[in-house]
């Protein structure tokens, strides 16, 4: 009875070596506990027009994605690409809105169905002219917002559509929910601000939402979820979320891990001002 | 490797009542670390290089999502408070830690951002019920330095609130170039604030 248990044990030992020796360098995090480890770097959001290859990882803002309304795709697209031939780890961001007043004061509509045409087309471009596209790409960023006029059942369906785009892509590259779950119109529940970020990947997307308020904190906190990208700000949060300690601070778990081209371990946070 | 090692013999340690089978855990373990690290698992801890190319790249990775252990949500984190910036929005900027705030989110609704302009502070609010959002601004004069230290108190009744353009919902920051705020505003677009010479323009300015 004992030799049996002592060889129930050794093969458990053996299972435990090697999940630990294979998995947990490629998991890099250390296992969950109630606060996260202190990500070492971050990423900057940086707006479309601009250049600055400087941070040690950039976030592409694209706004809406537009024409009349923001940055135009041919824009985005362009600049993903410079970032990503001058080696640098990048993400792309886009706030899908379903209208908008241009400069001339005429009213644009924009589709669900146009947002998924315009997401192809932006990772169908990258992947194809990116250089690195499968270690140094992050992919696609939503910021998903109540106020942006898409219900929260819509920003579901496309972060889903944005998902199944994804899973035809390369290496590391996958898709981020930049998400801000309180709006004038309306404010995202728990399950609704669950059902657009998803499971864990590979099933649902990476987290990255906004920690400005105790909401968001609370919202995020209670998902499932095994690393997150804190979005924070300096600049434009409220106190005490414009402190980046508190607002990473504040969240469960781990946070984001990618090194993309490099040897060492990256731990990442989203810098956003 | 070593860490992986040290984590996985802590592991044993747990599920092993005898020092005789963990001694001998022990040694078969340490053979089949090796046994790895001469198969190169151990080596996955790289990041794809440049020369990897596609073959390598048409594999997803996902770091470690899958393997991460469940994670506790009975325990709200509560950092402590940050230390005093006078660089940015203190906590006359939050409901919960100033009067202030609260008067500003009970008037214009949640504060969704605050920060310095050229010549004093900026607020945007998400509104309430049936009431958009506003952006609100707080001038100092340039000799003030007290007004220009974000731990001071900014009280209310000398802020100056705006209604953007569209009567729409929540503002949303977006960007301070020089003297132009760029805003969202909720289901109507992007504006732009001219501090400099107070007006308001419809759509993004490039």
């Amino acid at each position: 009875m004992r030799g049996i248990r002592r060889k129930k044990l050794c093969r458990a030992a053996v299972v435990s070596v090697v999940l630990s020796s294979c998995l947990l360098p490629i998991a890099g995090s250390s296992p969950a506990v109630a606060q996260s480890s202190t990500p070492i770097a971050d990423f900057l959001d940086v707006y479309a027009p601009s250049y600055d290859p400087s941070p040690s990882g950039i976030v592409v803002e694209g706004l809406s994605g537009t024409n009349g309304c923001g940055y135009t795709l041919t824009q985005i697209e362009d600049r993903t690409v410079q970032y990503l031939n001058a080696g640098r780890p990048t993400i792309t961001e886009i706030s899908p809105q379903a209208h908008c007043t241009d400069s001339g004061g005429g009213v644009h509509y924009y589709t669900l169905s146009g947002y998924e045409t315009l997401i192809s087309n932006l990772v169908s471009y990258v992947v194809t002219y990116g250089s690195n596209v499968g270690s140094l790409w992050g992919g696609v960023m939503l910021d998903q917002e109540p106020d942006f006029g898409f219900s929260a059942s819509d920003s579901a369906a496309l972060a889903s559509y944005t998902r199944s785009t994804m899973l035809n892509t390369p290496g590391i590259c996958w898709y981020y929910t930049e998400i801000f779950a309180v709006g004038q119109t309306a404010t995202w529940t728990q399950s609704q601000f669950d059902s657009i970020v998803g499971s864990p990947p590979p099933n649902g997307s990476w987290k990255a939402p906004q920690i400005y308020t105790d909401y968001m904190r609370n919202l995020t906190n209670a998902i499932n979820q095994s690393e997150i990208l804190v979005t924070w700000s300096t600049d434009a949060a409220p106190y005490p979320y414009n402190s980046r300690s508190y607002a990473v601070g504040s969240i469960n778990g781990p946070p984001y891990q990618q090194n993309f081209q490099s040897s060492s371990t990256y731990t990442w946070a989203n810098h956003f001002n | 490797m070593s860490a992986s090692g040290e984590r996985g013999f802590e592991t044993l340690a747990i599920s092993m009542n005898s020092r005789a089978v963990r001694a001998q855990g022990a040694v078969l373990s340490t053979i089949v670390v090796f046994m790895i690290v001469a198969a190169g698992c151990g080596n996955q801890q790289d990041a794809p290089s440049t020369s990897t190319g596609r073959s390598v790249d048409s594999v997803k990775q996902f770091a470690g999502a899958p393997s991460a252990p469940p994670i506790d949500t009975t325990s709200e984190p509560a950092p402590p408070l940050p230390s005093p910036d006078p660089s940015v929005c203190g906590p006359w900027s939050n409901a919960t830690y100033s009067t202030t705030g609260e008067e500003i989110v009970s008037r214009y609704g949640e504060i969704r951002n605050c920060g310095k302009v050229p010549g004093g502070w900026f607020l945007a609010t998400i509104g309430k019920a049936g009431q958009p959002g506003v952006l609100g601004l707080y001038y100092c004069r340039p000799s003030d330095s007290t007004c220009a230290d974000g731990t001071t108190d900014h009280p209310f009744e000398n802020w100056h609130w705006l209604r953007p353009p569209g009567n729409g919902g929540g503002v949303k920051f977006i960007s301070l170039q020089g003297s132009v705020l760029t805003l969202y505003v909720g289901n109507y677009g992007y504006v732009t604030y001219d501090l400099s010479s107070g007006t308001f323009k419809t759509g993004l300015q490039q």
